[in-house]
This record gives C-alpha cells, structure tokens and sequence, in this order.
C-alpha cells in the first residue's frame, strides 16, 4: 500500500511540471487534468506558502466539484510533505539535497539519449524505475504493484544519477556548469595554508562504484584532500578524469607549475638582475615576480629544523617545485 | 557583581570555564604552580591591559568591585593572558605532556590530506607576536600546514600557541614521529592516462626524494665514522 501511494505521488510529479511551462512528458496519459493544473500551478508560483497554494487548490477544486481531481489533490498532500515544491524537477530536488552540494544538473536531453546510458543497465538495479523516477516520467500504476519499495528505486534513482552525472561531466555543457560551480566556491578551498584558498575541484581514485568517496583536488598543490563528512558521496559520480579535463579544458586556472609559464629567457633575466636581493630567499621561491611559491619551514624558537635531526623535514619533497623549466626537462 | 555571581554558578574555576568553552578545544590546562611562578609572566604585563586582575581571575581571586563595562574588559584581558601563558605553559616539561595526551587522543583533529590517512595533527602558531594569524593545524606525516576545518578556531590567536610547539614535541617525544614511507604524490589522470605536466613534477619530486634519502644515509654514514673514531 505504502509503494502504491508513493509511486503515485511521484508519477503525478509529471503533468504538473507540464503546467509550470517547462518542457513536459507524460502527458498523454493525463491529459484530462492538464487544463486544471495549469491553472493550479501558477496558483503555486504565486503564494509563498506551500500550504496556502495546497488551500487555494481546494478551493479550486470545489468549484469544480471534480472526483477525480480530489484525488490529485490528496496526493499532492502527500507530495508536500515529501518535501517537493511545485513545478521542480527530481533531478532539481536531488541537487538541492544538503550533502549534494557538489552535484551539477545533468540536461535531461543528455539522459534521454540513450547512447550517453550505454553499460550502465548492468551497474544499476530496477534501472528502467531508476531512470523514469529521475526523468519524472510515471510509472504505470499496474506496474507498481509489482515493484519493490520506493526507498529501493529512489537508492538506484540517486546511483544511476550519479553514474550519468560522472560522464555529463566531461561534456562541454557539463564543463561549463562545473565551471560556474567551481568559481562559485562549490566545492570549498583547499585546506593547506600555503594555497591561499585555491579553489577545489572534485575527483575520485576509482571511476567504479562503491571503491571510494570523491576527494577534493587542489590545482595549485597538486594533492587531494578529505571532502566534509556531508559532502562524502560516492567518487564514481564524479569520476577520475573530469578534474584533469577541466584543468586542459580552462588553462587560465594555473597549475602546479603555473609560476613558470614565463619564458626560460626571461626567468633568466629576472633571476640576473635580482640575483643581490634574492640569494638568501632563492630557495623557498620561484623567479616570477606574479606567484611566488612557498614551502613550510620548520622553525624551533627561530632556528630552521635540520635535515640531520631526527624530527628534521623529510617531506620538503612533496611540495618543492623546480625553480627553472630546464629542471624537469633535464631528467 | 552580578557578572561574578553568574560565573561561579557555572563552574568553579575560571580555568574549567575557559576550557570549557567552545573554540578553546586546542588550549590545556595551566597548573596553579606554572601560574603563581612570576617569572613565567616576564614581559606580559606590559602585553595585557588590567593584567593583575586579569591574573586574579583566572587564578580564582578575583575580588575587585568594579562596573560591568569594566568587568568584561578584565574578562577579555584575562583570556588573552592565558593564552599567552599557555604558549609558553606548552614548552615546558609538564606543558608537552599535558598536550601529548590531547594529541593521543585526537583533541586537535585530523590532516585532511588523503594521502596522510587522517594522521593526528598539532595546533600551531604562524607566529610569537599576539594579533598576527588565526591558529593552524600542522601535520607530521606531510609536515605542512593547513587551516583547521571548523570556523570558530579562526578566532582563536595563532600566538595562543606558538611557532615551536610542534617542534619541540617531537624532538621531546621522537618515537611519535610518523612513518613518513608514504607513497608517491597523486597524480591525476584523464581516462587512466597520468596528466603530462603533473607526471614530470611527480618524477621531479622523486629524484628530490631519493636525494635526500642518500643525503640522510650519508649523514648517517658520517655519525658511525665519528664514532669509530671516539
């Protein structure tokens, strides 16, 4: 009863969008309340109270005196209170869940196409469900009898999801929306003090589900770091490729060598004529006057920790950067 | 008065007050010896405005009748002095052991770099002067610093803790110092394929690796001919 009552709730989903303007499936099978629902959801756009727009309907709805639309309207109820206000889309509410912040909103052209789908069938159980539930389409109601509990589709709804947002990803809108989000501080700053707040892009270890949450990667350091707590979804959604891409596809965001984009000649110059003032710092930084590169020091009441100490720095490696371009190519 | 009253219905002791609070989750405890020692003050009179009642109160003797404008100036003062008692509480012998237990217990967070497998980390000052920088984390395993996750510890002074107490805990405590045979930095890839310009910096970063791997065996070399020679 309860998987029959949800379905229904989610399927009606369908005309109301329709009603809201945006671009609608579905409706031929509910064509006989359409007329109503437009009215019914600008209504909805209009009051700032779900619960007002719930009421108005009502009243609506007696003017009509309209079994069927009755029925609609208890089952709008029920949507209320799942928490999905009029005219947004599943993929909207699923975005807009607090721990999905990271998410873009795959373009439903892009999941109705079915060679953008191609494998995933055999990743995701009750894929066909999963794949109605996220597009709104609904479900036939005689099917739904014979359909697990709503939680179970709604579990491969968000994988299936997920697994599609991975390879929207890497498309060109994909990129785009990712590119909005990023210099939008989406995915928050990148922990180490030295980075000065670069801005993280998300990336996974494993393109596979279920292997590893999605890390954060840093452009500047070059390293990855622990999403928060809330944040932490699977990394397959995001996959393993879409960080590089975006840093080949935006070249402007430097990279780990971005202070040595100048010329060898002219880092030559620079390094000559201020050869006096930089000598004793020229170790900790690079010769460009734009972005100067800096490591940690170790310092015990002033004193630089030594290498020959026990507790002296082995890990300077890690983030030294090569002062010269010549330096990489000579290996 | 009132100000007073209202203190000691909380706690007892200011001290259990002020480590109470949320935000002074890094800060230890001071003994009552270390605090009543004036020669550990040296200096932070001229520091701390009304800096012997502030004293007072945090030692439990604070018996000045004063405005409620005033009291909360002695207030503030009182937990900008302890923090600067505290910079210099945690260097000395019972100070590092005192802050080893909370770093045992994992009182000051996690590193938040993957590759350091939510190693314990360190509170740490970017610098001895009040009023400069927030606190920092500082990690052993990567030894670098990073930003402490949570907002309220961007109030809390840098200073409250020193440059050097990291420092000084592991030269103190040697056995704590991590395993630093982690694996290669992470190189991102692009359909399996290692991003060209991060591969070079990872190789580069590895012959600066095993340069110092064969710089510190020669050091070692060097310590067992002297000695021989002894």
């Amino acid at each position: 009863m309860d998987a029959k009552q949800g379905t229904a709730a989610a399927s009606s989903v369908g005309p109301r969008k329709t009603g809201a303007g945006s671009a609608g499936f579905g409706e031929s099978s509910m064509m006989e309340g359409v007329e109503h629902h437009l009215q019914y959801a600008d209504n909805a756009s209009t009051a700032t109270e779900t619960a007002e727009a719930a009421a108005e309907g009502e009243v609506e709805e007696e003017e009509d005196d309209d079994e069927e639309e009755e029925e609609e309207e208890e089952e709008s109820d029920e949507e209320t209170e799942s928490s999905r206000s009029e005219g947004e889309t599943w993929i909207s509410s699923f975005c807009s869940i607090r721990g999905h912040e990271y998410f873009a909103e795959v373009s439903e052209d892009f999941i109705e196409d079915d060679f953008n789908l191609t494998g995933l069938s055999s990743l995701v159980p009750y894929y066909g469900e999963a794949l109605d539930m996220i597009l709104d389409f609904e479900t036939d109601p005689d099917d739904a009898a014979r359909l697990p509990n709503i939680p179970v589709i709604e579990a491969s709804a968000d994988q299936l999801y997920g697994l599609i947002h991975a390879r929207f990803l890497l498309t060109r809108q994909g990129l785009s929306i990712m590119a909005e989000k990023y210099n939008l501080t989406h995915f928050g700053v990148c922990p180490r003090y030295l980075c000065h707040s670069t801005h993280l892009l998300p990336i996974a270890t494993s393109d596979l589900p279920g292997n590893d949450t999605v890390k954060l990667f840093c452009p500047n350091c070059a390293d990855i770091y622990c999403a928060n707590k809330e944040n932490e979804v699977d990394g397959a959604y995001f996959g393993a490729t879409f960080a590089g891409l975006f840093l080949k596809t935006y070249t402007d965001i430097p990279g780990p060598l971005g202070g040595l984009r100048i010329p060898p000649s002219t880092l030559k110059r620079l390094e000559s004529s201020d050869e006096d003032s930089k000598q004793s710092s020229s170790d900790t930084s690079l010769h460009d006057p734009d972005s100067k590169w800096e490591i940690y020091q170790m310092h015990l009441f002033g004193f630089k920790v030594s290498e020959r100490a026990k507790s002296g720095p082995r890990m300077r490696w890690l983030r030294e950067r090569p002062s010269d371009l010549s330096e990489l190519d000579s290996l | 008065m009132e100000a007073s009253s209202s203190d000691s219905d909380c706690t007892k002791y200011w001290i259990d007050w002020f480590l109470g609070a949320q935000g002074n989750e890094f800060f230890c405890e001071i003994d009552d010896e270390f605090l009543s020692d004036r020669f550990n003050m040296t200096g932070l009179n001229t520091e701390v405005v009304y800096y012997q009642y502030a004293l007072n109160l945090i030692m439990d003797a604070f018996e000045y009748d004063c405005d409620d404008s005033t009291r909360e100036q002695i207030e503030r003062s009182a937990r900008h002095l302890y923090g600067l008692i505290h910079a210099r509480y945690i260097l000395t012998q019972r100070g590092l052991q005192k802050m080893l237990d909370k770093f045992k217990n994992g009182d000051f967070g996690v590193c938040p770099r993957v590759q350091c497998q939510k190693h314990a980390v360190l509170p740490i000052g970017l610098s001895d002067v009040p009023h400069s920088a927030p606190v920092k984390i500082f990690c052993m395993k990567c030894e670098d610093v990073y930003n402490p996750p949570l907002a309220r510890f961007a109030t809390i002074d840098g200073a409250y803790f020193g440059t050097s107490f990291p420092f000084l805990l592991f030269q103190a405590y040697p056995h704590l110092i991590p395993n630093k045979i982690a694996p290669d930095r992470f190189v991102p890839a692009m359909f399996g394929f290692k991003i060209h310009e991060h591969a070079r910096l990872a190789r580069w970063q590895n012959v600066k690796r095993l340069e110092m791997t064969k710089r510190l065996e020669q050091y070692e070399e060097e310590e067992r001919r002297r000695k021989r020679i002894r």
